[in-house]
């Protein structure tokens, strides 16, 4: 059962988070596969999405709380849902690649990745992250070392293509209508006749693109058409997402929003996927991401999971209006190294904790306009 | 409460709402054929299809007034090109093969039949002026009613002018003579007496075929003695000069000769002056011969003969004119003599354009392009080896099998690569565009050798020698048996496309677009 899908969108509900929670009704309804609940879902959303975004009154509130339980309850109650054990989707082992022009070379780089996990890839401008990204979705040729895709039984060129989905940052320009070309794609995967339209109408509903479905490419922002492409190639089901700087178009709000779902949407029963994906949005991407790879020159010089905190020390990134004076006053009895990058500062501490270098600002009357640890961050490394 | 807009409700442009709603059918459940998009294609040229009749007939002059086809043509092929330009890029603009979603070998051939298919719609259509010109011309002047004009004012004329007609010759007479030194006598003397005695000739056996041949019609009026009837002496309307009207109902110069000469026709003079009237009326919108200038010099009877052959009387010029434009607008395609090159022509050009849309949807535009430039090197390299070697036909058709058998060689090994290879996709482009012609040019090499041996076999096979009775005419050469193969191996050809589109190209180019750039 799933249980933990209905306590989660109870405690959305409760507490008013009726975005969140009408987007996981949703995921919800998907996991079920059935099309009577996945038709239902996609109704109820349409009904009160508007409402939520205007919040401008109370009067629906209590009758959305009430048909979301009843809504959701009905799913689950008909719906089991297997737990999905992960599975190892790809494994890069040593790969290079160095263009016939150029001196860029992307250096030897093992990656893994597995069912449900998010994995980031973080690195300066023309540092290799797209590279990498091309050869992992076997787009672009490797000149050494292996890629295997373990779920894959034929390992073609063609079957790779199918398994894997790739989004560039600039997304290739389609034509027609946008439900016209999310219908397309889910056809063009076996998805006919009426699933086909309601699994169309319900990705519109999940990634809010209901009120654009009939505009064409210029007539939505790229932001949308982020969101339009991620739908599209959801419905074909891949097993493998790769997307490559898909926070570039977005607002923040927007990037939140995607990247939530996209810690939603891997761990699906219906369609449990891997995702790998590009970002400089590096704090956004760690918050989601179950791993981030910093690429430097075409090599790969950390993954978060690997990093030894102890090493490095603890980390915390600071913003204020006070003087590097008042900061140090604040923290002189503790050993910490102090830089500033004219910005922020960072504070760099082997024997104290983040927690602790919090407290000492505060009881000092520093006024902390933004703060965050980065002991486990690639953003140390930058 | 809902947000959502009908959808598919009239978006397109002159679209009936059954096109909308075939189209959303089409794109949930045959997601091929959507992307095709057949229907779309065969809607919207309908209605060009109407377009173009509708402007053809607005444009389009009396039949019996200079055809402006060619004009009529030219902007058809003009909006037909734009038509396909725009369809190439609005129609053609959803690639199921570049999605790696459906892509299975028959989705591939249908997608290739569709767009062949389409292409022969959109060609055919550009051919509609003519078929329109034709069909108004057969409706205002239909072929029956145009020989009984014709035949009518033959007569009618005829008889207006019997006086002058009954001594004028209209008859040959021929004697044959088996002697050729006799016949060359007789005929000296005849000339040296009365040169304008031509109608009487001494003529060999042999020739007698000959005169027969361009006769009317003859009579036999001893053993060995004919009369011939040529055309051209009663007949002021010569109708069988007409394409299409040689087999018609129409009076013999011999039938005039027993209707007029002979006072066989009821017409009377009365009637013959109206009949005229009404035919010139009718032909040329004007009437009759009323406004004829007399000559002075018409008492003579061979000027004033020749003025009517010539056409100066009765309108013929102008009836003759009208005539021969409504039976040029008639047959601007001669059917059957034309049928075969005009289904050829709109076969073939829909196939090319076909091919290359398919070698376009499943390449990458450089190599498509890459493509049609090697494949113009290539044939002018081809054709410098050939000239330089002094190839036959044999030669040729070797170097292009050669060429081919090369290019499919190198195509079959992409599935070996891991990288995509340009000169792999080249040979791949080539090898499917150019496998079509193969049993066409085979067939085309052994009706040449075939030709060769005959005429090697038969030297004087085009010398004719009815008199040598010993002589045995050679059989003529079989054109018409090596056309039907010629056939057959154009069939042939569509049979080996659909079969290498079937179990090599679609797997080749599917395999070749998948993998992973250099």
């Amino acid at each position: 059962m799933q249980t933990h899908i209905t306590t989660e969108i109870s405690q959305y509900l409760q507490h008013g988070d009726n975005a969140l929670a009408l987007r996981r009704l949703l995921d919800c309804a998907y996991d079920s596969q059935q099309l009577e609940w996945m038709e239902e879902a996609t109704r109820f959303s349409q009904t009160y999405r508007k409402l939520i975004a205007e919040n401008n009154s109370d009067n629906w509130k209590a009758a959305f709380r009430n048909e979301a339980q009843a809504l959701i309850q009905k799913i689950v109650s008909d719906h089991t849902s297997a737990t999905q054990t992960p599975q190892v989707l790809l494994r890069a082992e040593a790969i290079t690649k160095r263009y016939a022009s150029g001196n860029f070379g992307l250096q030897p780089i093992h990656l893994s990745l597995q069912t449900g996990e998010i994995v980031g890839v973080v690195g300066e401008n023309g540092n290799g992250k797209t590279t990498l990204l091309r050869c992992i979705s076997g787009q672009l040729a490797i000149d050494a070392g292996t890629v295997t895709y373990p779920q894959l039984k034929q390992t073609n060129a063609y079957a790779i293509q199918n398994h894997v989905a790739f989004i560039p940052q600039r997304i290739p320009r389609w034509y027609g209508q946008l439900k016209d070309n999310l219908h397309f794609s889910a056809a063009i995967a076996g998805v006919l006749g009426k699933r086909n339209d309601v699994l169309v109408d319900l990705m519109l509903e999940r990634f809010g693109l209901t009120e654009f479905a009939s505009l064409n490419w210029t007539q939505i922002s790229s932001g949308y058409r982020t969101r339009f492409e991620i739908a599209r190639v959801l419905l074909s089901r891949p097993s493998i997402l790769i997307l490559d700087e898909p926070l570039a178009n977005l607002d923040i709000n927007a990037q939140q929003t995607l990247l939530t779902d996209l810690r939603f949407l891997t761990k699906s029963s219906a369609n449990p996927f891997g995702v790998l994906l590009t970002s400089q949005q590096l704090h956004e991407v760690e918050k989601i991401a179950d791993r981030v790879l910093l690429i430097r020159q075409g090599a790969c010089i950390s993954q978060t999971d690997t990093m030894a905190v102890a090493n490095l020390g603890f980390a915390l990134e600071l913003e204020t209006a006070d003087s590097r004076e008042r900061v140090q006053a604040a923290l002189q009895n503790l050993e910490i190294e102090i830089q500033f990058n004219g910005g922020n500062f960072t504070l760099v501490s082997k024997t104290h904790s983040t927690n602790e270098l919090i407290k000492h600002l505060v009881l000092a009357d520093i006024n902390i306009r933004y703060c965050r640890d980065i002991t486990s961050s690639t953003k140390r490394l930058f | 409460m809902s947000a959502r807009k009908p959808f598919a409700a009239g978006r397109r442009p002159l679209a009936l709402p059954f096109i909308n709603t075939l189209d959303a059918w089409l794109l949930k459940n045959k997601s091929g054929i959507w992307a095709s998009r057949i229907h779309l294609i065969v809607y919207y040229l309908l209605l060009y299809a109407l377009l173009i009749v509708g402007a053809t007939l607005l444009i389009s002059s009396s039949p019996t007034e200079r055809s402006n086809i060619e004009i009529a043509l030219a902007f058809t092929a003009i909006v037909s090109a734009i038509v396909l330009i725009v369809g190439l890029i609005y129609l053609f603009r959803f690639n199921v093969f570049k999605r790696f979603g459906d892509g299975s070998s028959f989705a591939f051939v249908r997608n290739f039949k569709i767009h062949f298919l389409s292409f022969l719609i959109l060609i055919s259509i550009s051919t509609l002026p003519i078929w329109v010109e034709r069909w108004e011309a057969h409706a205002a002047f239909p072929d029956n009613e145009m020989v009984r004009d014709i035949n009518d004012f033959n007569l009618a004329v005829a008889v207006m002018e019997r006086e002058h007609l009954r001594d004028y010759e209209y008859v040959d007479t021929l004697i044959v003579i088996e002697s050729s030194e006799i016949a060359n006598e007789l005929s000296t003397r005849l000339i040296e007496k009365d040169i304008r005695n031509e109608h009487k000739r001494y003529i060999q056996p042999y020739e007698l075929e000959r005169e027969r041949g361009s006769a009317d019609s003859t009579i036999q009026l001893g053993k060995d003695s004919f009369h011939s009837f040529h055309h051209d002496r009663l007949l002021i309307l010569p109708y069988n000069r007409f394409y299409g009207m040689e087999n018609t109902e129409a009076l013999t110069n011999m039938d005039m000769f027993h209707l007029v000469i002979r006072n066989k026709t009821t017409m009377s003079l009365k009637q013959a002056e109206m009949r005229v009237n009404e035919i010139t009326q009718k032909y040329t919108g004007e009437n009759s011969h009323g406004n004829y200038n007399y000559y002075n010099n018409d008492n003579d009877e061979d000027y004033y003969l020749s003025r009517i052959e010539t056409q100066e009387k009765y309108r013929l010029k102008e009836i003759e004119y009208s005539l021969h434009n409504i039976i040029r607008r008639k047959n601007t395609i001669r059917i059957p003599n034309d049928l075969d090159d005009f289904l050829r022509g709109i076969i073939y050009s829909a196939l090319g354009a076909a091919l290359l849309l398919l070698a376009f949807r499943h390449s990458t535009i450089k190599l498509f392009f890459l493509s049609i430039i090697s494949a113009v090197v290539l044939a002018f390299l081809s054709g410098l080896i050939v000239a330089a070697l002094n190839y036959r036909e044999d030669g040729a058709v070797g170097m292009y099998l050669f060429v081919f058998a090369v290019l499919m060689t190198l195509a079959a090994t992409i599935p070996l690569s891991t990288k995509r290879s340009l000169v792999k996709g080249i040979a791949l482009n080539g090898s499917m565009l150019g496998v079509f012609p193969i049993p066409v040019m085979i067939v085309a090499l052994l009706k040449e050798k075939a030709q060769r041996a005959y005429y090697e076999m038969y030297p004087d096979y085009y010398v004719e020698r009815p008199w040598d009775s010993s002589y045995v005419q050679p059989p003529p050469f079989d054109y018409e048996k090596w056309n039907q193969y010629m056939v057959f191996a154009e069939i042939g050809g569509f049979i080996l496309l659909f079969g290498m589109m079937y179990f090599v190209f679609s797997k080749l180019y599917r395999s070749w677009y998948a993998q992973a750039e250099e």
